[in-house]
């Protein structure tokens, strides 16, 4: 525990003129789970086909296990599970033909966790993948992902499209990784309650570049929502310092604040309101605070 | 074990499991010397991250609601918990905080509050014992 | 857009402008580049490749609309599927991209004729010609939308152009010319000039194809037909191939694991089909004699037949043979597996995170595919040789008025005198040339892939300087420029050239090594490996007589340039165009 398993300084990579990642830094330890958010395009898929040597670092270093993943694939790969967004399998294979092939890549193969896996899912080793349903091409994927037992697990959406079942074997597989020692689990996700619920660390992407990274616990402390309750009807927003995302109208507003409590109570009674009620942030709300666009609704 | 967990009301999940434990064992749900359920099964149940888990069972190991038998798993303590008195005044002190600002908000004074809880108290069926007094 | 109409009159351009563009460069481009090559010979070799120079600018329109058929991922049924669910008509949303294909690919036949006849003064054939193309073309168009059946499609394709290859033949062969080239295009004003009732008949199949596609493509609007079948049971000819190989995937070890693959999902099947191919050349030609000798008994056909003996189906085995080996060529072009999908060229997630080295890879793959190809080639070719007596001796080809037969006896005869060195040194060249064919089709495929506009700009440029080239040659016929000048531009191209392959070589394996994805060893293997392909080729022109000891050692130089380093450009060009597609 505490070994650092990937390691990304300063990384940065254009498409064209469009900069897809702008000095991200971004490391890992092992025995931990990293959740990766970020609007649509914000640059994650680009993040972690870095890891995976899909991409070759234009600017800066990626390292995983202290090896760089383009010069030496089979020492990064082979102890690597990838599940793709798109799910990427030959069509015309069998699912017993793929945990064959798959096994011949990875000396750790696990035979008979790979078939408790399957029959678990349900699925038919006799079947073409191109006969799979989406569900169960994201299942068959999954197996061969977690079946050689990886030191690292990168789950690139794994939830996307998927339904409540197949989404919940997922979420058992990322659990049962960590749970063995000292392996880790990185996965993006745009399902911020899942991402709340299973990780440990949360890295914000944004345009880029990397908005707040830290313990999932720590970053929602350091935000709070609170409610107000003002003596006069406003009728702009109240313009308060820490605050970054006001909501509401006439004598009730709801605001998403970073920074310490007692510094935005003392902005409120000094503007003439007063907190009425105070929480830490969930993550969509500073989810919302840090990438979306700025809304700030008037009363009717 | 039945606890559930929202991630909706800002609290940290851990808080959530250690709040929820206590509460089963201070009402007898959870029996003394009972095994709590292993790390990777309550994990998988309540789909959260295994590492909060260990963490809520640290913590509540260091108050003392339970303890963790080398290799074997971990238990409900036994007797009373001991949980300090600064611990259980913290509890009843949040949510006084929050009747109280509920109170002000639909304008009623601290006298009709303390009324109140007596009346509700009255109400209630007398079949709880009252607990010793605490010292303030 | 104020219409539907235009609307989609102006898709279908954009759709097909770069591809239109392209048919008109390469088939007007390679015509008169064939001419141009043969302005100072004999009269009989300036015909024959007259006759190839329009057999080139017609073959772009034998091919169909590739642009057409991405939008529907190489599939068959109708491409411009997005416009069911507009307010239009299945007849309107058919017959406009239907009447536009057509009359772009008759223009494009017509601007290209007309171009080889200003460049070459022979009379190449207009309207006639350009209406079959349109035919043609209104055929293969209509193939392909009627019907998302694939085997339906082809043959269709098949058969239309069976017979049209046919009735080609049947009126090009019409008059009997000693010692000359079939048809020369001193003939061709005659040869080209086709009854009116041929119009007729062209303009009859337009209509019917037009019916067809409509009521095929409103089938496929309303969800009818075979477009319901389940995509397990879909898939075609080559994934029944690709299923009937059941061999299990051997888990012992990465390597043999990759060979597993490669061989199930483009190997074999690949050799297949080619076997399949060489056994049709072999019964064909089996069955041409007897079916020949009955056709010109035949009272009625014979009197149309000016010489003594015509061939109808005994033609066909050389022109399958040839096909078939642009066939295997063609389907032996992508070793590294790169898919292109919505304009994207890469290789896919699942390959490319298979803990695998770059190098060891593309090898494998390369490896694979050249085992294969050879095999078939081997096969295609052990078949032509097996049927050539059987087309008995009547078969010959007229430009050097020899029998089929006894050239190849011929050949025999001098594979025979080979001592057996060179007979090693021509197993090494055939195979060895053949690893360097596919290693560059996938190594410039893959440079393709990752830095298109480059290499797109490459390419033009290229193209452009033949063209330039060509006409200059032309100029020169014409007495407009001096030789002087033509030559020395041809040695400054052919030194360029050659600086270009050396420096690109350095590069290349510079760069290779520098990253440390070759290793020392793979770069010394490869100068063997050139080594033994420059000996086999220098006792390949010993013994066809090239006489070594007498030349200075710049010609020899110049003459085994080529041999030595595309070998080593090629082993350099493979690796390091598969790494740069697999780590973007």
């Amino acid at each position: 525990m505490g070994q650092t398993v990937v390691e990304v300084n300063d990384l940065s990579r254009s498409f064209g003129s469009k900069r897809a990642l702008d000095g991200v830094t971004f490391h890992t330890m092992a025995g931990q789970v990293y959740g990766l958010v970020g609007a649509n395009g914000a640059g994650k898929t680009t993040l972690l086909k870095h890891l995976l040597g899909l991409l070759r670092a234009a600017t800066g270093s990626v390292r995983v296990f202290g090896l760089d993943p383009v010069r030496d694939p089979v020492g990064v790969l082979g102890r690597v599970g990838y599940l793709s967004e798109e799910r990427d399998l030959p069509e015309w294979m069998r699912i017993d033909e793929l945990m064959a092939y798959t096994q011949a890549f990875h000396p750790t193969w696990d035979a008979s966790y790979a078939r408790e896996l399957i029959d678990t899912f349900g699925l038919d080793p006799s079947k073409k993948i191109k006969e799979l349903s989406k569900g169960m091409r994201a299942q068959a994927g999954l197996v061969t992902a977690v079946a050689h037992r990886p030191e690292l697990l990168i789950l690139d959406e794994p939830s996307s499209g998927l339904d409540a079942v197949v989404r919940r074997d997922i979420l058992d597989a990322i659990v049962r990784t960590v749970t063995d020692d000292g392996r880790t689990v990185i996965f993006s996700s745009h399902l911020l309650d899942e991402v709340e619920r299973m990780s440990d660390h949360v890295t914000l992407i944004h345009q880029g570049r990397v908005a707040l990274s830290g313990v999932l616990d720590d970053v929602r402390g350091s935000y709070q929502r609170s409610r107000l309750h003002f003596v006069e009807h406003l009728v702009q927003p109240p313009v308060l310092e820490t605050a970054m995302v006001i909501e509401g109208g006439g004598r009730t507003w709801s605001v998403v604040h970073s920074g310490s409590l007692e510094q935005f109570r003392r902005a409120v009674v000094a503007r003439g309101g007063e907190i009425v009620e105070s929480r830490n942030a969930t993550l969509e709300e500073i989810f919302m605070a840090r990438a979306g666009r700025s809304r700030q609704v008037e009363a009717a | 074990m039945d606890i559930t967990i929202t991630v909706t009301d800002g609290v940290p999940i851990y808080r959530q499991i250690i709040n929820q434990v206590k509460y089963l064992v201070a009402s007898g749900l959870l029996l003394p010397g009972e095994e709590l359920p292993a790390i990777r099964t309550l994990a998988l149940q309540l789909k959260v991250t295994p590492n909060t888990i260990v963490k809520a069972y640290g913590d509540l190991e260091t108050l003392g609601v339970v303890h963790k038998r080398r290799g074997s798993g971990t238990f409900v303590s036994e007797g009373r918990p001991q949980l300090a008195i600064r611990e259980r005044r913290r509890v009843i002190e949040q949510r006084i905080d929050a009747l109280l600002a509920e109170a002000h908000q639909l304008n009623f004074t601290v006298d009709d509050i303390l009324r109140m809880v007596r009346e509700r108290k009255a109400a209630m069926a007398p079949t709880d014992a009252e607990p010793e007094e605490v010292e303030k | 857009m104020r219409s539907p109409s235009l609307a989609i009159l102006w898709e279908v351009w954009r759709a097909t402008r770069v591809e239109a563009a392209w048919k008109l460069a390469l088939g007007s481009g390679a015509g008169i580049f064939i001419l141009v090559l043969s302005y100072s010979q004999r009269e009989i070799v300036k015909d024959a490749n007259a006759a190839i120079a329009l057999v080139g600018i017609v073959i772009p329109h034998l091919i169909g609309w590739l642009s057409m058929a991405r939008l529907n991922n190489g599939r068959a049924g109708f491409p411009l599927y997005l416009h069911y669910t507009h307010p239009i008509r299945t007849a309107v949303v058919v017959g406009l991209p239907m009447a536009y294909l057509t009359a772009v690919s008759a223009a494009i036949y017509l601007v290209s004729a007309l171009l080889l006849r200003a460049t070459s003064g022979y009379a190449f054939p207009l309207l006639p010609v350009a209406a079959w193309m349109a035919a043609l073309t209104v055929i293969g168009v209509a193939a392909t939308w009627s019907t998302r059946n694939r085997s339906v499609q082809v043959n269709m394709m098949v058969s239309a152009t069976a017979i049209a290859y046919l009735i080609s033949m049947q009126r090009l062969t019409g008059v009997e010319i000693p010692d000359n080239y079939d048809w020369p295009p001193r003939l061709w004003p005659t040869l080209f000039d086709w009854p009116l009732t041929d119009y007729a008949v062209i303009a009859l199949i337009g209509v019917a194809s037009f019916g067809i596609t409509v009521a095929g493509v409103a089938r496929q609007r309303r969800g009818d037909g075979w477009a319901e079948v389940l995509p397990a049971q879909r898939g075609g000819v080559w994934a029944w191939l690709v299923d009937s190989i059941r061999v299990p995937c051997p888990t012992s070890s990465a390597t043999r694991a990759q060979m597993w693959f490669d061989l199930k999902s483009n190997g074999l099947p690949m050799l297949t089909i080619g076997v399949a191919l060489a056994s049709v050349i072999l019964l064909v030609s089996a069955v041409s004699s007897p079916i020949d000798a009955a056709l010109n008994a035949n009272p009625g056909l014979h009197a149309s037949c000016p010489i003594s003996e015509c061939f109808y189906v005994r033609s066909a085995p050389p022109l399958l043979t040839l096909l078939s080996l642009f066939v295997m060529l063609f389907l032996g072009r992508n070793a590294f597996s790169i898919r292109s999908r919505q304009g994207r060229t890469y290789i896919g997630a699942f390959e490319a995170t298979q803990p695998h080295g770059a190098v060891q890879m593309a090898v494998l793959k390369l490896l694979v595919r050249s085992a294969c190809l050879l095999a078939a080639l081997i096969a295609i070719g052990a078949s032509a040789w097996l049927s050539l007596p059987l087309l008995g001796d009547a078969l010959f080809i007229q430009m050097w008025g020899v029998p089929l037969n006894s050239k190849s006896s011929v050949l025999n005869d001098a594979v025979a005198t080979l001592t057996g060195y060179e007979q090693l040194s021509l197993v090494i060249v055939m195979g060895v040339g053949l690893v360097i064919w596919v290693a560059l089709f996938a190594g410039l495929g893959a440079l393709w892939a990752r830095y298109s506009r480059r290499v797109n700009i490459a390419a033009s440029s290229l193209l452009l300087c033949g063209l330039a080239f060509a006409f200059l040659a032309v100029a020169q016929r014409n007495g407009n420029v001096s030789a002087a000048v033509i030559h020395a531009i041809l040695v400054a191209a052919r030194w360029t050239a050659a600086a270009a392959i050396v420096g690109a070589t350095v590069y290349l394996y510079w760069s290779c090594l520098a990253e440390r994805t070759l290793a020392p060893r793979y770069a010394l293997g490869a100068l063997l490996l050139s080594g033994a392909f420059v000996a086999a080729w220098m006792a390949l022109l010993g013994a066809a007589g090239v006489q070594f000891a007498s030349m200075p050692w710049t010609s020899i130089a110049s003459m085994l340039l080529w041999p030595l380093f595309l070998p080593l450009f090629t082993s350099a060009l493979a690796p390091w165009s598969y790494s740069r597609v697999r780590h973007t």
